[in-house]
C-alpha cells in the first residue's frame, strides 16, 4: 500500500507542470540568467580602468602626506587615477559622476561617493583597511618608503573581489552568494510541494482529501508517504540544479559534495515543512495559500541576498538575528561555509537551526493534520 | 432488501454558529435500499453525508453504521463505506486506472485483489477503451464515470452517491442510474442525493424529503404520493367554447366528485383531483352534457415535484 500511494503522488507531482517549474525550471532559468550576467561583469572587472578619484586635504592631519604619498603609490601601480586636489572642482566632478568618490584628508580620513556601486565598495574597503592598518602603513611610510608598493598591493588584493582566496579548495566566484541564496530559493520552493500535500490531505479543502479522508488508510500513512513523494522530487530538483550550475554553467562549488548533498536535503525538508506549516495555519483558497507560500520563500530569499548581493551583510549589521532563524540565509550559510570558507562550525550551526525549523513547522503541521473532524466542509 | 440497519441516525443536530443546518434529524437506512435523499440546496444533505462519514462534528445525536458508532478511526467500518463525490474528485496527473488504481490502494492491500477490482470497475463504468486517457481529455460523462469507478473500485457495501449525474448527458445519465441498481442487485446499500426527481422516482426504494435541516417525510414514492391531497391532474383542450358559460362550466366541475381545483388557461380545461377513480369519464360526461367541444385529453399522476411543493411550499430546483 505504501508504495502505491508513495509512487501515485511522486507521478501527482512531477506531472503537474505548474509545480515543476517553480521548483526545477525557474531557479534553472534564474542561475542560467545568473551565470550570463556575472560571467560578463567578471570579464568587465578584469580589464577594469583605474578609478577616478580626488584626494582633498585640508591640512589638519599631522600624517596627511604620508597619506598623500600612499594614494600616490596607488595611483603609480595604475589602481586609481587623482585627478585633483582641488575641493571645489572635486565636488562638481562627484557631482558630474565624473569621479567614483572624494578622499577626504582632515582629522579622520574618509569618502564620499555620490552613488553605490562595485567601485565605489572597492574604495570604501581600500579607505577602510587603510584606517585600520594606519599605524603599520603610516610607519612604513616613514622608515621603509621602498616597501610601499607590496602594502599597498597586499591591501588592494584584499578588497579586489576577483582575487580572494579559498580556504576549502572551492568556489572564488566573486558572485557566489547569490548561487547560494539561489540554492537556497531551490530547497525553499520546496514549500509549493508541501503546501500542495495539505490541500489534498485535510476533508475541508479538496473532494480528493474527502475520498482519502473516508478511507481506511490512516492519515499519518498518507502525510508520511505525500512528505516522502515530496522530498524525493525536491532531492532531485536540488541534484538537477546542482551540477547544472557546477557542470553546465561552470561555477565552482569545491569538492564537498557529501555536505553539500546534506544541506540540500536538510533546506528541502525545511522548505517542504514550512508549506505543510502554510498550508494547515492559513485559512484561505489554494490560490492564496500559493501566494502566500511564493512571496514568503522569495521575501526571504531577498533577505538571504538572491537580488542584492550584500543583503545579507546589511541584514548582519543591523538585525542579525534575522539571519539566525532565515532559513533561506542558514541554507545559504551552509553553502557557503562548505564551499568557501571551510567553515565547520558555522555549517553545523546552519544545519542544526534548520532542523530545529523543520521540527518546529512539522510538529505544528502534525498536530493540525490529526484533526479528524472539521467544523466546515 | 431486509430490515437490518445500515445507517442509524438519531436526534442529530448540526449548526455553524447561528445556522442550524441539521435539526434534530433523524434517519434509519436499511440493507439493500437505494434511499434518497431529497432536498433543495441548503436543505442539510451534503452535510448529513458528512457527518455520517465522521467527517464533520456535531452539536447532539448519535450516528450508527453497521451498527456501530462512527468515529474517524473506524477503520474497518471504513473498508466497508464507498463515496461518490458531487464534485469529480481526481487527480489530473493519473490516467484513468492510475486514478482508479490509487483510490482502490487506499482499501485494497493485495496487488492482485486490487488488479482485479480495478479492472472490474473499468468494465463496470465502460471505460475499458480510455484506461490510458488522462482525465482533461475525458467528457463531463465520462468523467463522471470515473468519479464513480473511483468510489465504487473497492466493493463496497454501502455507497453515498451525492448528485452523480450533474451536468451528464441523458445517454451518460441513463448509463449512471442502470450501474446503480446494477451495484444494488450486486447487494450494495446505497445513499443517493439528487436534485433530480425522475431519478430518485426511477431508482429509490425509499425517499426522506428534507428542508431546512430536517427529515419533512419519509416513505417510497406511491407513500409520499399518498401523503399529499393532490392526486390526477387532466388538461382538456377546449375547440369551441362559450365564454360567458365559463364560470358556469368552471362551477359545475369543482362540484364533481374528487375535484379540489379546476381552471381555465389558453384554451385548456385543468382540473386537479385529490384522489378517487373514474375522474376522466366524469370529466368528459359533464362537458359532453353541456355541450362543450374538445379535443385531446391528457391525464397526469402526481409526480415527486408536486410531492415536494405541497410538503415544503417551495420548487425543489431553481427554474432556469
Amino acid at each position: 500500500m505504501l508504495w502505491n500511494l508513495y509512487r501515485y503522488r511522486l507521478k501527482r507531482l512531477v506531472v503537474n507542470r505548474t509545480l515543476i517549474f517553480w521548483a526545477a525550471i525557474f531557479p534553472i532559468i534564474l542561475g542560467t540568467f545568473f551565470g550570463l550576467c556575472f560571467s560578463n561583469i567578471s570579464e568587465k572587472t578584469e580589464g577594469m580602468e583605474s578609478m577616478k578619484i580626488a584626494v582633498v586635504d585640508d591640512g589638519s592631519n599631522e600624517y596627511s602626506e604620508s597619506v598623500k604619498s600612499f594614494f600616490k603609490t596607488m595611483e603609480e601601480q595604475g589602481y586609481v587615477d587623482i585627478v585633483t586636489e582641488d575641493k571645489s572642482v572635486a565636488e562638481k566632478k562627484l557631482i558630474k559622476n565624473r569621479i567614483k568618490g572624494i578622499i577626504h584628508i582632515s582629522d579622520k580620513i574618509s569618502l564620499e561617493i555620490n552613488e553605490n556601486g562595485m567601485y565605489q565598495t572597492i574604495l570604501k574597503s581600500v579607505i577602510e583597511s587603510f584606517v585600520q592598518g594606519q599605524d603599520v602603513i603610516m610607519d612604513t611610510v616613514r622608515r621603509h618608503p621602498d616597501k610601499m608598493n607590496e602594502v599597498v598591493k597586499a591591501l588592494y588584493s584584499e578588497t579586489d573581489y576577483n582575487k580572494e582566496k579559498s580556504i576549502a579548495k572551492g568556489n572564488m566566484d566573486p558572485f557566489s552568494n547569490y548561487y547560494f541564496a539561489l540554492f537556497a530559493m531551490t530547497c525553499l520552493f520546496g514549500a509549493t510541494f508541501g503546501m500542495t500535500n495539505t490541500m489534498e490531505i485535510q476533508a475541508n479543502q479538496t473532494d480528493v482529501a474527502i475520498r482519502r479522508n473516508v478511507s481506511p488508510t490512516r492519515k499519518m500513512t498518507a502525510v508520511f508517504t505525500d512528505f516522502l513523494a515530496a522530498m524525493t522530487v525536491q532531492m532531485v530538483v536540488f541534484v538537477v540544479v546542482f551540477f547544472y550550475m557546477n557542470i553546465v554553467m561552470g561555477i565552482e562549488f569545491g569538492d564537498n559534495y557529501g555536505y553539500i548533498m546534506l544541506a540540500g536535503l536538510v533546506g528541502n525538508m525545511t522548505g517542504i515543512s514550512y508549506g505543510y506549516f502554510i498550508g494547515v495555519l492559513v485559512k484561505a483558497g489554494e490560490n492564496i495559500k500559493n501566494g502566500i507560500v511564493s512571496a514568503t520563500v522569495l521575501f526571504m530569499c531577498f533577505m538571504s541576498g538572491l537580488m542584492i548581493g550584500d543583503m545579507k551583510k546589511l541584514v548582519e549589521a543591523n538585525v542579525p538575528i534575522i539571519n539566525r532563524i532565515n532559513p533561506a540565509a542558514l541554507i545559504s550559510d551552509a553553502f557557503y561555509s562548505i564551499c568557501v570558507v571551510d567553515g565547520m562550525s558555522t555549517y553545523v550551526r546552519a544545519i542544526v537551526t534548520l532542523l530545529i525549523l523543520t521540527v518546529i513547522f512539522g510538529t505544528i503541521s502534525v498536530v493540525m493534520l490529526r484533526r479528524e473532524k472539521y467544523a466546515d466542509i | 432488501m431486509n430490515n437490518t440497519s445500515v445507517i442509524k441516525v438519531d436526534n442529530l443536530v448540526k449548526r455553524y454558529k447561528e445556522l442550524v443546518a441539521l435539526d434534530h434529524f433523524h434517519l434509519d437506512i436499511r440493507e439493500g435500499e437505494v434511499f434518497g435523499l431529497l432536498g433543495p440546496n441548503g436543505s442539510g444533505k451534503s452535510t448529513t453525508i458528512s457527518c455520517i462519514l465522521g467527517l464533520l462534528k456535531y452539536d447532539k445525536g448519535t450516528i450508527e453504521v453497521f451498527g456501530e458508532e462512527m468515529k474517524p478511526s473506524s477503520y474497518e467500518l471504513k473498508r466497508k463505506i464507498g463515496v461518490v463525490p458531487q464534485n469529480v474528485a481526481v487527480f489530473d496527473e493519473l490516467t484513468v486506472y492510475e486514478n482508479i488504481d490509487y483510490f482502490c490502494g487506499l482499501y485494497i492491500n493485495d496487488k492482485n485483489t486490487r488488479k482485479q477490482y480495478v479492472e472490474d470497475a473499468l468494465k463496470f463504468v465502460e471505460l475499458e477503451d480510455f484506461r490510458k486517457f488522462y482525465p482533461k481529455k475525458l467528457s463531463g460523462g465520462l468523467l463522471r464515470r470515473l468519479n464513480i469507478a473511483c468510489g465504487i473500485a473497492h466493493k463496497p457495501k454501502l455507497i453515498f452517491m451525492d448528485e452523480p449525474t450533474v451536468a451528464v448527458d441523458p445517454q451518460s445519465r441513463n448509463k449512471i442510474l442502470e450501474g446503480i441498481q446494477e451495484l444494488n442487485r450486486a447487494g450494495a446499500t446505497i445513499v443517493y442525493t439528487s436534485h433530480y426527481m425522475e431519478e430518485v422516482e426511477k431508482i429509490c426504494t425509499r425517499i426522506a424529503i428534507m428542508d431546512t435541516g430536517k427529515n419533512l417525510a419519509i416513505g417510497t414514492t406511491e407513500e409520499l404520493k399518498a401523503m399529499i391531497k393532490t392526486g390526477e391532474t387532466i388538461q382538456v383542450e377546449i375547440l369551441d367554447f362559450d365564454e360567458k358559460i365559463l364560470e358556469g362550466i368552471l362551477e359545475g366541475i369543482r362540484k364533481l366528485s374528487n375535484v379540489y381545483k379546476a381552471e381555465y388557461d389558453d384554451r385548456h380545461l385543468i382540473v386537479q383531483y385529490t384522489k378517487g377513480q373514474r375522474n376522466l369519464v366524469t370529466l368528459l360526461d359533464f362537458l359532453k352534457e353541456n355541450e362543450v367541444a374538445f379535443g385531446r385529453v391528457y391525464s397526469e399522476l402526481p409526480t415527486l415535484n408536486d410531492v415536494f411543493l405541497e410538503i415544503t411550499g417551495k420548487e425543489l430546483r431553481d427554474k432556469n
